[in-house]
């Protein structure tokens, strides 16, 4: 049994590494390319934490994501920089001179911070109304950041950002936040919060006090999906709120709707496969050689692409490819059906 | 009588237009075992869901012996000792039995005597113990009603709602859930069920109130004989 349980860590562990090492061998813009997937894949564990958990469709956790980035950004970028293209910012933010990973700490913390304070009305709704509740925020969130000039860039690329986050550094990452979110699912607090999901009622009835656990859960992936930002800022070497807005929002769910919304297993096969496939659709878009062929794909087909699949996996597979289920110890035997009665 | 461990006074619960439960007024003693019976549409499962805190009334009291309930959430009235075993048993279906079993634990008040209580809810329900790593949705249906009513009974409730346990269930199953409800009563445990097979209540009961239209229209005294035309006038209207 505690094997079984600890091969629903190490099964997504080893394929981290191992894409991580994959990764390392490549050169170019294709190692560029498996360090996105590695920190791409760490924002779908971030929404899988919450989503996953309570059942809950979470479109606003890109606003932790961009959060995240701008922190560590601002907080990065060489002083002169920020003297010289951001003169506008706040002073105490145009004298921030933080270390990676203390930018990566702040990106986390205020990725919790602002998740909590959203969640402290957001997390009384549930379904739908949850779900246009948390888009709401990621519209607010990227209005504010493209406008106000005092925390950011405002419709200016942040940077240059040290680019810090290589393989190790997005392995490490992702691996953090898969071993946290793992840690999460083995509480208490987290059986409560997936009792809910199934269904409320039972779960009230319990004793389970939905709205704590919700907050709980968003709070924790929020700063989850902050340091994911923070490592996307130092994978990029330059944000803009663009880039962390609806593309982003609509992939990591479709990546998290694919593997299977309900399993830590789900997310990160989910996360890896339709990051791998959605990076080499923006090479293709910019021409790309495989075996010998030229493959030069028009503008948009990424999208269109990723967009049938989500839409396939939803016809024919609605659990996703995992079917929303932990990775089984591959040595089990299949046990017996209870005799009826 | 001494004094109520529940009461619920002049209780009338509206949705939109319609009234399902009308100045509604009867109590528990400690340790009875009282049926609610009566046709479909008569506010029994309502009245059951209003105590828990999952219907919010427009007028009337539900206490708990001198705490108010009505107001309180359900996961709050969990705590204070009321548990729910919810018509359609209501099992997490993806979880495992111990799991379930597991999730009962949160609404109890003291962590101490819970290694007692799994061993009194094992003897009572073997399968509980025996399927332990099992999904709950891979159970019978009796097998699942024997786990709601471990998940709600691993709380320690002082008081037990049922909401329709035969409901689905062979009749030999029903013998052996009977069976097991009387376990319970030996405890101690008051107890507050909704019931169809109005004739099996009435003798299991202590007391029996039959309800029609949102009201208790005949209470049965279990050591009473039942009179079928006296009931079915209760059901149907005279």
């Amino acid at each position: 049994m505690a094997a079984r349980r600890a091969w629903e860590l190490i099964g997504p562990v080893l394929l981290v590494a191992a894409v991580g090492f994959v990764g390392s061998l490549t050169s170019g813009s294709m190692e560029f390319q498996f360090r996105s997937v590695l920190v791409i894949a760490t924002i779908v564990v971030a929404l899988h934490v919450f989503v996953g958990n309570s059942g809950v469709i979470s479109f606003g956790h890109v606003s932790f994501v961009v959060l995240g980035a701008i922190a560590a950004g601002v907080a990065t970028t060489p002083a002169e920089i920020k003297a010289r293209s951001l003169s506008e910012l706040f002073p105490f933010l145009l004298d921030l001179q933080l270390s990676n990973i203390e930018s990566l700490v702040l990106a986390a913390v205020l990725g919790g911070v602002f998740a909590f304070l959203v969640g402290v009305p957001i997390m009384r709704l549930s379904g739908l109304q949850a779900g246009i509740a948390t888009f709401a925020v990621i519209i607010i969130t990227n209005n504010v950041f493209r406008n106000w000039d005092r925390i950011g860039p405002a419709a200016r690329a942040l940077g240059p950002i040290p680019e810090t986050t290589g393989f190790l550094q997005a392995t490490i990452g992702l691996v953090l936040v898969i071993v946290v979110a793992y840690g999460y699912q083995r509480t208490r607090m987290a059986r409560m919060l997936r009792a809910a999901r199934e269904d409320p009622a039972a779960a009230q009835s319990s004793g389970v006090n939905i709205y704590r656990q919700r907050l709980l859960a968003f709070t924790l992936s929020g700063a989850m999906a902050g340091l994911s930002g923070g490592l996307l800022a130092h994978l990029l070497g330059s944000v803009t709120t663009e880039v962390v807005f609806l593309d982003l929002t609509f992939i990591t769910l479709a990546m998290l709707v694919v593997g299977g919304i309900g399993s830590l297993w789900g997310a990160v096969v989910g996360a890896l496969s339709i990051a791998g496939l959605n990076a080499f659709l923006a090479e293709a878009e910019r021409e790309v050689g495989v075996f010998g062929f030229d493959i030069d794909l028009p503008s948009g087909t990424r999208l269109v692409v990723l967009g049938i699949i989500m839409a396939a996996v939803l016809l024919f597979r609605p659990s996703g490819l995992t079917g929303g289920r932990e990775l089984s110890w591959p040595f089990a035997r299949r046990g017996r059906v209870a005799p009826g009665g | 009588m001494g004094e109520a461990v529940l009461q619920v006074g002049e209780l009338d619960v509206w949705f939109g237009p319609l009234q399902a439960v009308r100045k509604l007024s009867f109590a528990l003693q400690p340790g009875e075992v009282v049926g609610l019976v009566g046709p479909n549409g008569a506010g029994k499962s309502t009245t059951l869901l209003t105590i828990m805190g999952m219907n919010q009334p427009t007028s009337g009291s539900v206490r708990l012996g001198d705490r108010e309930l009505v107001g309180l959430s359900p996961e709050t009235i969990a705590q204070l000792g009321i548990a729910l075993v919810p018509e359609g048993r209501r099992i997490y279906a993806e979880f495992t039995v111990a799991e379930n079993l597991r999730l009962g634990t949160f609404g109890r008040r003291q962590a101490d005597g819970l290694e007692a209580d799994l061993a009194w809810v094992n003897s009572l329900f073997p399968i509980v113990d025996e399927f332990r790593d099992r999904p709950a949705g891979q159970l019978s249906g009796g097998q699942q009603q024997q786990l709601a009513i471990a998940r709600a009974l691993i709380a320690r409730p002082q008081i037990l709602l049922l909401d329709e346990p035969s409901l689905g269930l062979a009749p030999t199953i029903v013998d052996g859930l009977f069976d097991a409800l009387a376990e319970i009563r030996k405890r101690g445990v008051t107890i507050l069920m909704v019931e169809q097979r109005a004739q099996l209540t009435a003798e299991f009961a202590d007391r029996s109130l039959v309800m029609r239209g949102g009201e208790i229209v005949l209470t049965l005294a279990g050591d009473e004989p039942l009179d079928p035309a006296q009931i079915a006038s209760a059901y149907f209207g005279a």
